[in-house]
């Protein structure tokens, strides 16, 4: 007898990875400026296979970006400081106001390269494996990733108040892949991260045994 | 006059401001070109990440290259 209904395999994945969000108390993330983003919607990176599904997007925690916003807000005020402590008076007063001018161009540029930093550093976990995009410098990008069949030992860590208080740590991802190791530096909920990487084992783990593996 | 006693009388005639300006305008050069190499960097890292933020996020980028370019020529009209 012909099947009446069969899902196609994309919807199917996707309502696989919202039941792996479901046991962990998760569900879809809406805020694209979130450091754990839940089945972005729209988003795709650039090695992404046809069928594969984002299931988490993963920033640094958005606390870590403190000292750079705090080191902004100083350079922003700087200039004030030239009201009282006349710093450039020795200046003819064009150089002055020129300075003034560039101050805020280098302010521009350092908060938009420390934001880029931290939207564009991420780590995505698929159905089928772990990237890791790295932008290290204006030329320099590297991205690993590993198959989740290939995940060996997976450990996270946190610790000191920071941490403790706005729950975020590092998990380290052993594989017997190219990349030994992925880690995720400071990443928010780091023990869901972990169960969610083993559920994505057991489910990869289950494929294999029923013969569904792509 | 010697060539020495030339040099120090250059030296004492000289236009520091002048010199500041000549230096001031290279550096804003380098920075206009690191400000376009921000515009591709920004390319590449929407290219590797799409969907949210691209519009934004090249607008600042293509901000930024324009004010660099526009402090470059205020360097050169108005200093």
């Amino acid at each position: 007898m012909p099947d009446i209904f069969v899902s196609s395999p994309k919807k199917r994945i996707k309502s696989e990875s919202e039941q792996i969000l479901k046991r962990i108390g998760e569900s879809e993330t809406k805020n694209p400026l979130a450091a754990f983003v839940a089945l972005p919607k729209g988003v795709q990176f650039e090695t992404q296979e046809k069928e594969e599904q984002i299931i988490l997007l993963l920033r640094r925690h958005w606390i870590t970006n403190f000292h750079w916003i705090f080191i902004a807000l100083i350079m922003i005020l700087a200039p004030l400081i030239l009201n009282v402590v006349p710093l450039l008076e020795f200046m003819p007063p064009r150089f002055q106001l020129m300075t003034v001018i560039i101050w805020y161009l280098l302010t521009l540029a350092f908060v938009f390269e420390s934001f880029l930093s931290w939207f564009f550093n991420v780590y995505i976990i698929t159905d089928e494996r772990i990237v890791d995009v790295d932008f290290t410098s204006l030329t320099y990008r590297r991205i690993s990733d590993a198959q989740i069949e290939r995940v060996q030992d997976i450990t996270y860590k946190t610790g000191g108040l920071l941490r403790a208080v706005f729950d975020y740590g590092d998990v380290f991802i052993q594989t017997a892949g190219k990349s030994p190791e992925i880690d995720f530096e400071s990443v928010p909920k780091p023990d869901k991260v972990v169960r969610v990487l083993n559920q994505l084992i057991i489910q990869e783990q289950q494929e294999k045994i029923e013969g569904r593996v792509r | 006059m010697t060539p020495i006693e030339v040099i120090f009388e250059g030296l004492l005639n000289l236009d520091v401001w002048g010199v500041v300006k000549i230096l001031l305008v290279l550096a804003l050069v380098v920075y206009l070109v690191f400000a376009f190499m921000v515009v591709r960097e920004v390319d590449a890292m929407l290219n590797t990440l799409k969907g949210v933020f691209q519009l934004p996020i090249k607008l600042v980028a293509w901000i930024h290259f324009l004010f660099s370019l526009a402090v470059l020529i205020l360097a050169i009209i108005f200093l």
